[in-house]
């Protein structure tokens, strides 16, 4: 790595720190208690360590600052108050602001004097002095560089003789020590008199403790506070290359043994000359005892251990991986998923061991590409967390009481799309807190409760996340709605609209119902926005409402946007694809037996289903075969029939996105190249009933008229 | 004959265990202390064990422990940086050693 790519690696993680600090100081101060104040104090901690081991020191010192204040906190002297959530929230965007400077020197200054300001306020805010800040708060590199890194600690404890008298249980301090890290204990035992000797209220054994961990020297002392002055207390640091050598083997029992200064330099020099196994050697010549050989031999063990599962960690800890790379490695399975198509359809016609092959070819390929897709999806907690501190703001900007409720925020999403949807969103919700929820007084009226409540759920459903963003606040007014859509000439004065017709004009450019334009939303733009980020997404939308009960927008948004399950068919020479997760079932029907009716029906399960013959729909001139296939799908909650000429099946879909002319066509929501190298068009299967319903309704008026 | 213990090796009850391990040890030939009932444990417990040991050593005599240690027990002696280390010759009988050294 060099210095570009560490520096990159911080700023990655410390984006993802911020944004995790949100959501872990909106629980804080939701339900105050010890372990999510040590988180909090962890991610600035963390952010201010790291910070200054890469040289950014303006953000390590300011955090410092702030970690004083957090350090307050977990010691109860600053109380949680909603200032101290302000202002740690504003620190949090100020140390974003800081990672995001760029490198001028105006701007550098600007940030510096802002960095002043706000440590100066937040001390004020949550009375404690700014003075206090122990030696100016800054804090060296040094010091924070050790205590990111887990250091080797050889300790000698040797407690007092009369340490029981005093109450002290010194193994209370050893499993204290445990705590820090990876530890050995070793006890001596020689001093242990026989029992006609001992005096059985004194202590006599001691121990050397090797310690793996991050924290500092002083850390270690601290545990020996109370009986520093009476005991024998020996902490050493074992240097790093000493015990990691380049090699990965533990350093040799000679070096272990004179470290610890059981063994002098001369007589240590004196056997290796004799080139026998040292360990024997010494014992024969006593110049150690068996004990600290044996000790020396388990601090060995005790080194390869630490370094083995060093290792270990390094090949199973996850890898950050830039997601310009993950995207191109999504392409290239496409661009497999392609060839395999083609390659599958080449051997059609030749021996059966090149079809096993293409066959093995092809579970490898699926699996690569579930696979590869998987490492896409990220669970959508990570957008839906920003929304609580939206809310939070908005509502004390507005004077209301809303309270955001999640749940599925484990739901997984393809991450090019979750990035896409926190526009549509913040939209959604800005919404619901300016015009859905009520003020309380008026919810109060309303004998609804004073505090409203937006609820954001996901969940799956076949291949798509269904987002709800649900408020109970006054719903929307059908008469206020279609009045405005008269007055904007959207709609007749004398049209009859159903819910659903009538709740999607609030998608319309320019059309908003708010009495009052506030700041944060009744300007009239959002919703359309809304509606074409959601399309853009091939997703869909929905409202649902009852005046003075709730209102419901419903996102439908597909799982990935690169390869779909698709359903391939045919109509003519022209290949179409139905994406597989609307495709219900597929029947037979007999074309001639269809001839005189002109309701197009056909009989399904105990019931007639309409249909659409595609063939008409697209003007495709060839011969008809006799019997149709009619495909049927779900969509929009109803079921509903498209014929086609021929099935063929399954296929993996790689999707194109269409551009020129062919970008936004009503009825197709991409292509694919198939194996044989021609394009088939994927069907937008509402796209295509809204079309049909429309031609139809003309071809109607045309008859009529 | 084996000898069983209290149920408190703690410091409380130090003097009276060490004076009672002294007893037996010097009256046994082949002393045997059951740890099945000891409840609690601390340092000068084990190291009153320890103590047992050294007498025997001194007095050319193998002294053993027996019984199931309870869990609290064991973890003492473990955490302390001890193990037991059974004998091969005879079931049930062990040692309190360093942790992993040999018989």
């Amino acid at each position: 790595m060099n210095s570009d790519q560490f520096r990159n690696a911080f700023i990655e993680e410390s984006m993802e720190l911020l944004s995790s600090l949100e959501s872990r100081l909106l629980e804080m101060e939701e339900s105050p208690d010890d372990e999510k104040i040590a988180a909090v104090f962890r991610i600035i901690h963390t952010i201010k360590g790291s910070s200054a081991m890469f040289g950014f020191n303006e953000i390590s010192e300011f955090t410092h600052h702030v970690e004083n204040i957090l350090d307050g906190v977990r010691e109860k002297t600053v109380k949680i108050s909603s200032e101290l959530i302000d202002w740690t929230l504003k620190s949090g965007d100020h140390i974003t602001a800081l990672i995001e400077a760029d490198e001028s020197a105006e701007a550098k200054a600007a940030l510096s004097r802002q960095s002043v300001d706000i440590v100066n306020a937040f001390f004020k805010a949550v009375g404690m002095e700014a003075e206090s800040v122990p030696g100016g708060g800054d804090p060296s590199a040094a010091e924070a560089e050790a205590e990111a890194g887990e250091k080797l600690w050889r300790i000698r404890f040797k407690p007092a003789d009369n340490i029981f008298l005093s109450g002290t249980n010194p193994l209370l301090l050893l499993d204290e020590l445990a705590e820090f890290g990876e530890s050995l204990i070793l006890p001596h035992v020689e001093d242990v008199p026989a029992l006609d000797s001992i005096n059985p209220e004194a202590c006599f054994v001691s121990w050397d403790v090797l310690l793996l961990t991050g924290k500092s020297e002083n850390d270690i002392r601290d545990v020996f506070i109370f009986i520093e002055n009476d005991s024998e207390l020996l902490i050493q640091e074992i240097p790093a290359d000493e015990f990691n050598t380049s090699d990965g083997e533990p350093p040799k029992l000679g070096t272990i043994l004179l470290n610890r200064g059981d063994i002098s330099e001369k007589a240590l020099t004196a056997l290796l000359e004799k080139q026998k196994r040292l360990g024997e050697m010494i014992l024969e010549n006593k110049a150690a005892t068996i004990e600290a050989v044996d000790d020396a031999l388990k601090e060995q063990d005790f080194i390869k251990a630490v370094n083995e599962k060093r290792s270990e960690k390094t090949v199973t800890a996850s890898l950050r991986v830039s997601s310009e790379k993950l995207d191109e490695l999504v392409n290239l399975v496409g661009e497999l998923v392609t060839v395999h198509a083609q390659i599958e359809r080449e051997s059609d016609n030749s021996g059966s061991e090149l079809s096993a092959m293409v066959e093995q070819f092809g579970r490898i390929t699926d699996s690569l590409r579930e696979n590869t897709m998987s490492m896409r999806l990220l669970p959508i907690g990570t957008t839906f967390n920003r929304y609580k501190r939206l809310v939070r703001d908005l509502s004390n900007e507005m004077g209301k009481n809303i309270n955001l409720i999640m749940s599925g925020e484990e739901t997984e999403l393809d991450k090019t799309v979750i990035e896409k949807l926190n526009d549509p969103l913040v939209h959604i919700i800005r919404n619901s807190v300016d015009h859905g929820i009520e003020c309380p007084e008026e919810r109060e009226k309303k004998g609804k409760s004073p505090a409203g409540t937006v609820k954001l759920t996901a969940a799956h459903a076949g291949a798509y996340v269904r987002i709800t963003i649900e408020d109970d606040g006054g719903g929307l007014n059908r008469e206020k709605i279609f009045n405005k859509a008269v007055a904007n000439h959207i709609v007749e004065s004398d049209a009859e609209m159903s819910d659903d017709e009538l709740f999607g004009l609030i998608f319309s450019a320019g059309f908003s119902t708010a009495d009052k334009v506030t700041s944060v939303s009744g300007r009239g733009v959002g919703m359309d926005v809304v509606r074409r980020q959601i399309e853009g997404l091939n997703g869909s939308i929905k409202v649902e409402s009852s005046e003075n009960k709730f209102t419901r927008i419903i996102l439908s948004i597909p799982l990935t946007l690169a390869i779909i399950e698709g359903f391939l068919v045919s109509v003519g020479e022209e290949s179409f694809i139905f994406p597989l997760s609307v495709v219900e079932a597929c029947i037979e029907s007999r074309h001639s037996g269809r001839q005189n009716t002109t309701k197009k029906m056909v009989p399904y399960r105990d019931t007639l289903l309409p249909f659409v013959d595609l063939r008409e729909e697209f003007n495709i001139a060839d011969n008809r075969p006799d019997i149709d296939q009619i495909v049927i799908v779900n969509s929009d909650n109803r079921q509903i029939g498209f014929c086609v000429d021929r099935v063929i099946g399954e296929h993996q879909t790689v999707i194109k996105s269409l551009s020129g002319v062919l970008k936004g066509a009503a009825g197709f929501s991409g292509a694919t190249i198939l194996g044989d190298g021609r394009v088939a068009l994927i069907l937008d299967t509402d796209g295509i009933i809204k079309q049909s319903v429309l031609n139809e309704e003309a071809s109607k008026n045309e008859t009529s008229t | 004959m084996k000898k069983d213990l209290e149920s408190n090796l703690t410091i409380e009850k130090a003097a009276a265990t060490a004076e009672i391990l002294l007893k037996y040890i010097n009256t046994s030939k082949e002393p045997v202390i059951d740890l099945s009932v000891v409840e609690k444990i601390d340092l000068s417990g084990i190291q009153l064990l320890l103590s047992a040991q050294k007498t025997g050593d001194k007095q050319s005599k193998e002294v053993y422990f027996t019984g199931m240690i309870k869990k609290n027990v064991y973890d003492r002696i473990f955490s302390s940086g001890f193990n037991t280390v059974h004998s091969e010759s005879s079931d049930g009988l062990f040692k309190i050693r360093r942790n992993s050294s040999e018989l």
